[in-house]
């Protein structure tokens, strides 16, 4: 639980500076830093972001293909 | 001259009532023609009489008791998420965990007693266990546990031997929670985005396709998909079933008599509340905010209840009553939850991001309703 916190926080910290995350397999991240819950299947990743004020919203985006540069988070959480 | 004067007075007079008029009426009818697209293009909804909320006697309650509930302080007790709580016994509760990949058992008081299920690809293991349903047949009481990870159903006993599984690819994913309810002759109800057309889908006992249930609001191949996100539960014993487009704010119950939808936002348009359900190309990044987060059906009261938002409504619909509960800590902050879970007499309030689970007994809310 604490790494996720440390991890979310993370977030929270990119967010703040309008710094736009992305979305790959391992989750939603920047600079390496990745939250859950992303999940990959045949058409690309769903993904599950619970925010800090009780919200959470899903998405999902078609698979960026190697080499693509990855999906962008563009969710309004206000974590 | 004054009788001129006069009369284009009259003239503009007339002009300017008629402008106004003319303008609320386009305001109007273009209000109206708003709701009504959003609401035309909810696949089926032509089968159901809307309701709004405002049709029914609400009272809304404000809570101010709710506990931590007491393992999340003990820190030998740390999880990474929840996918559910389930009551085995009256001091034996299973709480699966999809992030570090195991289900617990855990006692009344809290404490941890062991490992049911351990993370892995074995037998009695699991990837990411979500659901937790309980099946009864004549002899025993058995649990399917479903892995989200591995899209299978594991169906252990009570003491959390590990009995059978079975994977379907149809099986859905809506996040950490992923209800699954079993039916009669094991036929399985799941929100799925993988099969064409339906977003709540009917398998047979092998995983099979059987049946679509609820039309997708966007066709395969477009965005925001994730708008077919289906939130549902289903009454075995009176073939109810109440589902709801997780981003869409209104509650649609299906039984043998009735085919009634409650309208949560009569007086909002979506686009004030969640993306709207204009199709986009598949490559469009885009989120869809999930309002209403769970449903059950209380068969012992008759009611439904229902989280919106950060609000818990039990909805009871013969006496056309809805009671919509507030929750508060004690320094009156609002508690903010992503689902919350029915544990015996116990409702439990989850947030996936702190970490924290609140604890209110059904009771004391029964209580607050008649002060």
């Amino acid at each position: 639980m604490k790494s996720i916190l440390k991890r979310l926080f993370i977030l929270v910290a990119v967010l703040n500076f309008s710094f736009i995350p992305s979305l790959n397999a391992e989750g939603i991240c920047y600079n390496g830093d990745c939250m859950y819950y992303v999940i990959t299947d045949d058409f690309g990743y769903s993904w599950f972001l619970y925010c800090e004020d009780g919200t959470s919203e899903s998405g999902r985006t078609a698979n960026t293909g190697p080499g693509e540069p990855p999906a962008e988070y563009v969710g309004n959480c206000e974590l | 001259m004054l009788v001129i004067v006069n009369f284009n007075f009259q003239n503009k007079l007339v002009s300017s009532v008629k402008a106004t008029f003319l303008t609320l009426l386009i305001f109007f009818i273009t209000g109206c023609a708003d709701k009504k697209s959003y609401l035309s293009e909810i696949p089926d909804i032509e089968f159901f009489t809307i309701k709004p909320i405002s049709a029914f006697d609400i009272s809304k309650v404000e809570v101010f008791d709710a506990q931590d509930w007491p393992f999340v302080k003990d820190t030998s007790n740390y999880f990474s998420s929840i996918g559910d709580i389930k009551l085995v016994t009256k001091n034996k509760i299973w709480i699966s965990d999809p992030i570090s990949g195991v289900v617990a058992e855990y006692d009344s008081t809290g404490k941890k007693i062991r490992i049911i299920l351990d993370s892995g690809r074995g037998p009695n293991e699991v990837e990411k266990p979500s659901s937790i349903i309980k099946t009864n047949n004549s002899y025993n009481q058995f649990y399917h546990i479903y892995d989200v990870g591995q899209k299978t159903l594991i169906k252990i006993d009570t003491s959390g031997l590990e009995h059978s599984r079975f994977n379907s690819s149809l099986l859905g994913i809506n996040g950490l929670e992923n209800k699954i309810i079993l039916k009669e002759n094991n036929r399985i109800l799941t929100s799925s985005l993988l099969y064409p057309e339906y977003s709540l889908i009917e398998l047979d006992s092998v995983g099979n396709f059987s049946k679509g249930i609820v039309k997708k609001i966007i066709p395969d191949g477009f965005q925001p998909m994730t708008h077919n996100n289906i939130i549902f539960e289903f009454s075995r014993t009176n073939k109810k079933l109440v589902y709801a487009y997780s981003g869409i704010p209104i509650i649609f119950i299906n039984d043998q008599k009735n085919q009634i939808g409650i309208d949560l936002e009569p007086k909002k348009q979506l686009s004030e509340i969640n993306t709207l359900l204009k199709k986009l190309p598949q490559n469009k990044q885009i989120t869809v905010k999930k309002l209403i987060k769970n449903i059950l059906i209380d068969e012992t009261n008759n009611q439904l209840i229902v989280s919106y938002l950060n609000d818990i409504l039990f909805i009871d619909l013969e006496k056309n009553k809805i009671y919509l509960y507030s929750f508060f800590n004690r320094n009156k902050e609002k508690i903010k939850f992503h689902t919350f879970k029915k544990v015996g007499d116990k409702i439990f309030l989850i947030n996936f991001f702190t970490g924290n689970i609140k604890c209110i007994s059904l009771s004391a809310l029964k209580k607050s309703n008649n002060t």
